[in-house]
């Protein structure tokens, strides 16, 4: 299963939460901006990152119970599934200025 | 730039062309397009500087406004790369970036071109259009580096406390974006110097003392971003870690 990295965690929201649609994708949306990343070219290892440290507290204030729960089973479920193509985010920007710093 | 501050320039250009060498050594070692787009422009941009502040160093006589011209020229040459670099790091997927570069570059190419062929070969006529029409080219363009380098850095600032991202590159894109602030005043700075020169052929310490100091500190932040030394490294990564404990309590 090839999938977009965001609409599938977003999905996953949605069906393990009260949270309608747009709702989930919102909050999914602030975690990432509070978190310093883009839907684009999202990385399995930084969504992990916000699962766990992120969005559990943004759950939190929309009302959801068991917020740390959804997230690590969201989290989980990411080891299935294989990523459609990407476009370049901020992993590869910071890639490049990693390496323009000779390391 | 006739009093001392060339001198500075001078040396401005000397650090954009060591940074930006050792840029390309690092491209030719990884074979990176970034590399070599940061590298080609640093030192493209240096050397212009150079053309710039040789007919001020001493008598050329002739060879003043030709000297000027070709640093006029391989200046506007340079900015090309530092455009292609940053939509290459920050917009590669967003088709108005490539519009954008495009447009920038056809305002540097209209501004030399027709300037020059009026005669006014060194750019320092301010009170022609298109003098106005090159400024917009090479003033929008670090414009576009800063806010980039800003909107980077503010972002990694976040991933840096989820460990998303290193200290040191969250701070190159600081330091990046400071260049792209300080090429931006040396854009605002030459327009009443370049005022004044057109009416009295002669630039005044002031703004030229200005200049200079905008123009090294732009150099110098290259320098700090791409060839830090083993102390501010420490630093930085000190201080952020730091930053992150005082949060996190």
């Amino acid at each position: 299963m090839s999938v977009d990295l965001f609409d599938f965690a977003a999905e996953r929201l949605e069906q393990h939460t009260s949270l309608d649609r747009l709702a989930a994708r919102g909050t999914l949306r602030l975690a990432l901006k509070a978190s310093g990343l883009s839907p684009n070219g999202l990385r399995v290892d930084q969504l992990r990152v916000v699962l766990e440290r992120v969005l559990p507290d943004e759950l939190e204030k929309c009302g959801v119970e068991g917020a740390r729960g959804v997230c690590a089973g969201v989290s989980a479920a990411l080891a299935n599934i294989s990523i459609s193509d990407q476009k370049p985010g901020s992993a590869d920007a910071d890639e490049i200025f990693r390496r323009l710093g000779g390391s | 730039m006739q009093n001392s501050s060339f001198i500075v320039e001078a040396i401005a250009g000397v650090i954009l062309v060591a940074v930006g060498v050792r840029v390309l050594k690092l491209a030719s070692r990884t074979g990176g397009k970034h590399e070599r787009l940061l590298g080609i422009y640093l030192t493209l941009a240096g050397i212009s500087y150079g053309f710039y502040t040789i007919p001020l160093m001493g008598d050329v006589g002739s060879l003043f406004t030709p000297l000027t011209f070709v640093g006029r020229v391989v200046y506007a040459i340079s900015i090309y790369f530092m455009l292609e670099f940053t939509r290459s790091v920050f917009r590669s997927s967003e088709a108005w970036a490539g519009w954008l570069i495009g447009a920038l570059m056809l305002c540097l190419a209209l501004g030399v071109g027709i300037s020059s062929s009026q005669g006014n070969w060194d750019g320092y006529l301010v009170t022609s259009p298109w003098f106005w029409c090159e400024w917009f080219g090479y003033t929008l363009a670090p414009l576009w580096v800063a806010v980039e380098g800003i909107i980077a850095f503010r972002n990694a600032r976040k991933r840096v406390r989820l460990d998303l991202c290193d200290p040191l590159v969250a701070n190159r894109y600081l330091l990046w974006g400071l260049f792209g602030i300080l090429q931006v005043f040396t854009s605002l700075v030459i327009v009443p110097m370049y005022a004044d020169y057109e009416a009295n052929q002669y630039f005044k310490l002031g703004p030229d003392v200005v200049l200079g100091i905008f123009e090294i500190l732009a150099a110098l932040t290259t320098w700090l971003a791409f060839f830090a030394p083993k102390f501010y490294c420490n630093w930085i990564a000190e201080g952020l870690s730091s930053a992150n404990t005082e949060k996190g309590r």
